[in-house]
């Protein structure tokens, strides 16, 4: 896993193939913190009327780092949380996580407000393409959103 | 001069990379047309995505307007898809 982390309790992260499920705890869990909320997202076995078997994640991973250490750092900035985020880079199968958000506060508005923001930034800013593989195999890339800067 | 630009997201389809010829002292827009005239050619479906498309220099996205000193390579972002 390639990662970006900062004292002011975030932790970000790049994987190949499917996200793990099971490593963010360690990274939210705070004495002080009594709700914890999550986001998983999964790859789905249909989109737009379509079949599909799989995703691959096209990633510029430089960017994509600092995309996601920026939206960490905004976030942790205006909420009370500590924040774990990671995405996958290349093949992920229907069922599996591609993308495991987690964020802890004392109370839960702020992680969930925290949880929403992430991943309705990360679906804009972050540099990460999707090419959508059918169970025949064929294959097509799905359209976005522009971050073009001027 | 010569600038490669590294395909990402749906330009794969295209090519790995391109590499395009500019006058000296160009910006980022001058990359921007020199690959719409070889996209017009050669995969003219691809020219709205191109004109929604950002350019980075490593971890950099920059503005049609920014100067390219100094720069051999950048790389092409199509609209974004990530989650």
């Amino acid at each position: 896993m390639r990662i970006t982390q900062s004292e002011d309790g975030w932790f970000c992260g790049l994987v190949d193939g499917p996200c793990p499920t099971d490593q963010w705890l360690v990274h939210v869990e705070d004495p002080g913190h009594g709700a914890i909320n999550t986001f998983y997202g999964v790859v789905r076995n249909h989109n737009e009327g379509q079949a599909a078997a799989s995703v691959d994640y096209d990633v510029h991973e430089g960017l994509a780092l600092k995309s996601l250490a920026a939206l960490c750092t905004e976030i942790v900035a205006s909420l009370p949380v500590r924040l774990y985020v990671i995405h996958s880079c290349g093949m992920v199968a229907v069922g599996e996580a591609s993308v495991v958000i987690a964020a802890s506060s004392a109370h839960r508005a702020e992680a969930f407000e925290a949880t929403r923001r992430c991943i309705d930034q990360l679906k804009i800013r972050v540099p990460i393409w999707k090419r959508e593989i059918a169970p025949d195999q064929s294959d097509r890339w799905l359209d976005g959103h522009t971050i073009r800067v001027d | 001069m010569q600038i490669r630009v590294m395909a990402l997201g749906v330009f794969r389809t295209v090519a790995a990379e391109f590499v395009v010829d500019i006058r000296d002292n160009a910006c980022v827009r001058d990359v921007r047309e020199a690959l719409e005239s070889r996209l017009s050619v050669e995969s003219s479906g691809m020219l709205d995505t191109l004109a929604r498309s950002a350019f980075a220099q490593d971890d950099m996205v920059l503005k049609d307007s920014d100067p390219l000193i100094e720069v051999d390579c950048l790389s092409i972002l199509p609209p974004v898809a990530g989650g």
